[in-house]
């Protein structure tokens, strides 16, 4: 998996470079730049927050990027946001790729064997799952819950998304299985585990590592569609939806309000998705 | 073969059972009540129960249950003098989801009311991802390498990372309040300003999916491009497009046609984000409400129509397969 | 090279300007006073959806609009918010306050062109308060003879209510009721065509029809209601509008945008920001007005759990939160305000019992409660967080931010839950449950009694759905209420009232802070408007210009980007025409 071969290309293909680059100013940011802020995220700035004639105080000396609609510091509140994005993206990500993956080893690993049964439950759990209004459920069950806070959402999201991993892991465990050396293996008499965790699992390691890209690009999309739509983490906890839908009602009169968060988003995904496409060029590249 | 798809049929509604289901228990276990909603913030308590008892939310969960799923489908006839309930009816079955808390219109009227605009915009960025994402893939596999190609990549990655609330927040200032070339919002009165207003939302759709569906396009064009036919083709001296169009196109459209029927499913469950941008009278919108109102005949009916499009499309590109692929044909 | 280069970034430039500035439309036509013009619809449009247009079951504020112009009411308010007789030719009240006589107008017809007789008024009624209607407040008529036994079922008719002759319905009541006109001009009882039936029924909603000024010709949810004038209308002559189309579910910077253009007349839901921008527009200076404000908002504390089942815990909340703070978040729309009845109703003189900031004394309540808090070293305080509740999409939801900032500076520290409606009136309702949250109220009709019982008084108290979301229990407010609902002398009234004010003030299960008042603009060429003192958006005797409406939108508004390409060419085309002339010298 840690093939000299792969890490080369990675390194020679420039968008996944800038992918990374980006990922790594987002983490940097998200790490650093609350500290940096120097005012609180959740404090407004009441004496201020407002300029000669009265609107919403701008970039300026006093606020980096000037304040939001309740005159609390705007880049401190993006800074903040940035760590609730990751931190979210990043765990429910690994969540679902846990969940995922197991069910996707289990039931590929289990196919066509007198064990065939425990394939056939899983993939027909999946189906259903997949068949659930994503979002609706995502909502219902915040809404259900009541309180919302970010393990909730982290979970809630972790464990509405492993369904399609699983289908592709097991697919590619079926793959797997079928090598040579798997065979070899079982004729050997090696337990189920061990040929599941020592063979198996690093080989459909590669994509699992592409999907996990791909998938916290989603979960920070999916975790500020909610905050948008008001159904994410309470206020006054700043998160990037949350400050596209508090910033919409004043894009007359300070476009930054929206354009700030927007753009942030669309960064960060940007990032994670060229990450994911060097990686997947680097493990499994075309043949061109 | 024909066991097999029967398996499959059967194996559908079972589907379609547990998640109505699913939906009905966690919908119930919420914890307030539409009867409040009716009467407003100002109304006596008194008042409240009466209200709650007209419309039948006062009895256990369990018997709830059975009355709704027994009323969902039923064989029966209503008798001669009942006022149209607004079920659907196919055939002798009557299949009656409900009414509204709170629209006191039946649910069956407020789905079909909201289809139509959804169905609208999700055809119309059907077709211009599928556009865009054939003819732009198509070229870019082509002229690989070129300043186009690399071009196209980056576009679509854009599309991809760009989340459809921004795009569409963008869109509606740029097309609709500066250049004034759509309306701002809203779902019109007549075809053509229906058919003008489902311009934005279907663009902003549209190109996340012209972006995905361009990379799929181009990456099984660049796959197919090097097959062997391909190149007795080009060495038979048939010109380049005709090369294209004639093999490669039609095997390359075949897994975005799987994709395509997949994704069926995401059109009726809604653009949410995208109907509350515009205003779109869509199943989004209905949906959304519903679940903020505790609606909960909306969120039931919304739920069912979405898993049955889901597992009515898996199905069919099930039976596509099976129809097109022999191996599938001997299980 | 260098010229063309720098050309295209002057260019760039000023297009990027363009597009960042903003700035509002000028006002279109001219103030020129005139008689009345028949003609013209009137567009405006609502942030939320209208349900539903059945009076006797839609209550919220833009139901409530829409059917001041569909149904007329024996009685309504005039332009100073007093009763007057509008289906009635008078009101004949007798010497003890239990006997109302109303004699209608002749030649009264409905939308459906059949004439109103007192017959109808009855239905009409009965119909409201039946027992199968589902009517938020159909107990305000309580005091009606014969509403318990019908209201419950048991009676067939309301017998409290006489047909005296085609032309004459009297209302007989079991004690006086200083309220009564007052719950008489509500659309709930207001006279209804045959086609509502005896018994509610569901359909009427989206087909309401009435005898008031304008009836419904199109009636879409989300999207639009269109009015036009009902030709039979009793008061010759009015109204004078052709029709008025309702634009459902537009956010206000879709509205205000459309405003902007022309293609709205009348606005009333600007968004903050755009309501600052056109208050400080040198053209639109002197116009528009504030909408006087009939709600109280503020904050309750569940008298029943800990730690408010303390007095002083309430009264420390009362006196820590910084009203004028608040409103500072929100200049002119929010005010500051600390008593329960809003100052529209009864102005505050001097002395006059509220509550009010003063963060000192929030402190020594809290170390009267047990809770000392010092804020240097942040010990002390109520040593659990305490869940608020917030209402989606609502400036009370931005209120409770702010409350958290201020209430943590003595030890209280919330957390705000926001949920929508039907959860929160689900919670507040339901006894030992939600501890705090948001408080607010809106006059059903311009009278104090409306901003007490309902929501202190102890009687509100039920275990589930309770109004009183305090469950405040307070015998003497109770006593104080009964005899002010039952008096009939202005003065006694008052006094009573304020006695009321003092003793929330005091106990605090409230902590009032504020009030919510709209801007609401609209362009010269519509007259005959003003913000009523008590019907919200009442358009029905407005009429437009048509002249100089045509005549100032002929003066072309082109595209915005152009226009406002115009607007700021004039600043910075010269400066960076300069800019490209010395690129190109050089």
């Amino acid at each position: 998996m840690f093939d000299p071969r792969a890490f080369r290309r990675f390194k020679q293909n420039r968008g996944a470079v800038f992918g990374a680059a980006l990922v790594l100013v987002l983490v940097v940011f998200a790490a650093f730049g609350p500290l940096l802020a120097g005012h609180d995220p959740n404090i407004s700035d009441f004496g201020g927050g407002r300029d000669g004639s009265g609107a919403l105080l701008g970039p300026s000396s006093r606020h980096l990027l000037g304040v939001d609609p309740l005159l609390r510091d705007s880049f401190s509140r993006l800074a903040h946001g940035a760590r609730i994005s990751l931190l979210v993206a990043f765990f429910a990500t690994t969540l679902s790729i846990v969940v995922g993956a197991a069910v996707g080893l289990a039931s590929g690993y289990a196919e066509d064997t007198r064990a065939a049964g425990l394939d056939t439950f899983l993939m027909r759990m999946v189906d259903v799952g997949l068949s659930f209004p994503y979002l609706l459920l995502v909502m219902a069950i915040g809404a259900a819950v009541g309180d919302t806070t970010i393990l909730t959402i982290l979970m809630v999201l972790g464990l509405t998304s492993w369904f399609g991993t699983a289908r592709i892991i097991r697919a590619k465990t079926i793959q797997v299985r079928h090598l040579d050396f798997i065979v070899a293996s079982r004729a050997l008499g090696q337990t189920t585990s061990f040929i599941l965790l020592r063979h198996i699992l690093p080989n459909v390691a590669g994509p699992l590592i592409v999907i996990a890209s791909a998938s916290v690009a989603q979960m920070i999309i999916a975790e500020s569609v909610l905050s948008y739509l008001q159904v994410g983490l309470p206020p006054p906890t700043a998160t990037w939806g949350r400050m596209l839908l508090e910033g919409q009602r004043f894009y007359t009169v300070a476009p930054r309000l929206v354009l700030a968060p927007g753009i942030m988003i669309f960064l960060a995904v940007l990032g994670f998705n060229l990450l994911g496409e060097g990686l997947r060029d680097a493990l499994d590249p075309h043949e061109d | 073969m024909l066991a097999y798809l029967g398996r499959r049929l059967l194996w559908s509604f079972f589907t379609i059972w547990a998640v109505v289901t699913a939906t009905f228990f966690i919908y119930n276990v919420l914890p307030e009540d539409p009867a409040r909603v009716i009467a407003g913030p100002q109304a006596r308590p008194a008042d409240v129960a009466r209200i709650r008892t007209q419309l039948g939310l006062d009895r256990p969960v369990h018997i709830r249950y059975a009355r709704y799923m027994t009323g969902l489908v039923s064989l029966k006839k209503p008798p001669a003098d009942a006022k149209d309930d607004g079920a659907w009816k196919l055939g002798p079955v009557r299949i009656d989801l409900g009414v509204s808390y709170l629209k006191r219109k039946p649910v069956t009227t407020l789905l079909a009311k909201a289809l139509p605009p959804t169905l609208l915009v999700g055809f119309l960025a059907l077709a211009i991802e599928v556009a865009i994402g054939a003819a732009a893939g198509m070229l870019a596999a082509m002229k690989r390498h070129g300043f186009l190609d690399y071009g196209t990549v980056a576009l679509t990655l854009v599309g991809i990372s760009a989340p459809t609330f921004l795009t569409g927040l963008l869109l509606q200032h740029f097309l609709a309040r500066e250049l004034r070339l759509f309306p701002l919002d809203g779902y019109g009165q007549t075809s053509a300003e229906q058919l003008h207003s489902a311009m934005l939302p279907a663009l902003t759709l549209g190109l996340y999916g012209a972006a995905y569906y361009t990379r799929l396009v181009r990456d099984e064009m660049i796959t197919l491009l090097k097959e062997d036919y391909i190149r007795t083709a080009r060495a038979k001296g048939q010109s380049e497009w005709l090369v294209v169009i004639r093999h490669a196109l039609r095997n390359a459209l075949m897994p975005l046609v799987t994709v395509v029927g997949l994704s069926m499913g995401s059109l009726v469950g809604g653009a949410i984000v995208t109907e509350k941008i515009f205003r779109w009278p869509g199943i989004g919108s209905l949906s959304v409400d519903a679940i903020v109102e505790r609606d909960g005949p909306v969120i039931m009916g919304v739920v069912i129509l979405f898993s049955s499009v889901v597992v009515a499309a898996n199905f069919l590109v099930d039976l596509s397969y099976a129809v097109l692929d022999p191996r599938v044909r001997r299980r | 090279m260098r010229s063309i280069r720098t050309r295209t970034e002057a260019l760039v430039l000023l297009l990027f300007c363009a597009a960042c500035s903003t700035g509002v439309g000028p006002p279109i036509g001219e103030d020129r006073p005139g008689d009345p013009q028949r003609g013209g619809v009137l567009r405006t449009a609502f942030f939320t959806d209208v349900r539903g247009l059945d009076a006797a079951t839609a209550f919220d504020t833009a139901a409530s609009a829409l059917e001041s112009l569909i149904y007329d009411g024996l009685v309504s308010y005039d332009d100073q918010g007093k009763i007057v007789p509008v289906l009635a030719e008078r009101i004949d009240v007798s010497p003890d306050g239990k006997r109302y006589v109303f004699p209608l107008r002749r030649g009264v017809t409905f939308h459906d062109g059949s004439e109103l007789t007192a017959a109808d008024v009855k239905r009409s009624m009965e119909r409201a308060l039946h027992v199968k209607t589902p009517c938020p407040v159909p107990s305000y008529y309580e005091r009606v003879v014969g509403y318990a036994a019908y209201h419950d079922g048991k009676a067939e008719e309301l017998v409290g209510v006489k047909v005296e002759g085609d032309y004459q319905i009297a209302i007989e009541l079991s004690e006086p009721d200083a309220t009564f006109l007052h719950i008489m001009a509500l659309p709930i009882v207001a006279p209804v065509c045959k086609s509502a039936g005896r018994v509610w029924e569901r359909t009427f909603a989206s087909q309401p029809c009435g005898a008031g000024p304008f009836k419904v010709t199109r009636y879409e949810n989300g999207q639009i209601i269109k009015l036009v004038r009902h030709e039979g209308y009793w008061d010759k002559g009015k109204p004078y509008l052709d029709g008025v189309d309702w634009y459902l579910s537009m956010q206000s910077f879709t509205q205000r945008f459309k405003f902007d253009q022309g293609d709205i007349d009348y606005i009333r839901e600007l968004s903050e920001a755009d309501s600052l921008l056109y208050r400080t527009t040198p053209a639109w200076r002197g116009r528009g007005e504030w909408e006087p404000s009939l709600t109280t908002g503020g904050t309750f504390m569940n008298t029943e759990m800990p730690p408010f089942d303390n007095r002083h815990v309430r009264r420390a909340v009362s006196y820590a939160i910084d009203r004028e703070q608040l409103a500072g978040v929100r200049p002119g729309h929010v005010r500051a305000h600390a008593k329960m009845v809003p100052n529209v109703l009864i102005a505050p003189e001097p002395e006059y019992p509220q509550q009010r900031f003063d963060y000192a004394t929030a402190l020594e309540e809290m170390r009267l409660a047990g809770y000392a808090y010092d804020p240097k070293t942040g010990q002390g305080g109520y040593p659990h967080e305490i869940p608020y509740l917030a209402i989606l999409d609502s400036y009370a939801q931005t209120a409770a931010e702010i409350y958290q900032q201020q209430l943590a500076k003595i030890g209280i520290r919330i957390k705000i839950q926001v949920v929508g409606w039907p959860t929160f009136l689900a919670k507040t309702g339901r006894r030992k449950t939600a501890q705090m949250g948001f408080s607010g109220w809106h006059a059903d009709f311009p009278d104090p009694s409306t901003f007490f019982e309902p929501i202190l008084a102890t009687k509100s108290i039920q275990d589930e759905e309770s109004q009183n979301a305090a469950f405040f229990s307070n015998k003497e407010l109770d006593d104080v209420l009964d005899r002010a609902r039952r008096s009939t002398s202005t003065d006694e009234r008052k006094a009573l009232y304020r006695r009321a004010e003092a003793i929330v003030a005091d106990e605090a299960p409230w902590a009032t802070t504020y009030t919510y008042s709209y801007l609401e603009l609209w362009h010269p060429y519509l007259h005959g408007y003003r913000p009523h003192p008590v019907l919200s958006q009442h358009v029905r005797n407005a009429w437009i210009d048509a002249g100089q409406k045509k005549l100032a939108r002929r003066g072309a508004r082109g595209l915005p980007f152009l226009d406002r390409l115009v607007q700021s060419g004039s600043k910075h085309a010269r400066t960076t025409l300069a800019l490209a002339e010395s690129g190109g010298s050089r």
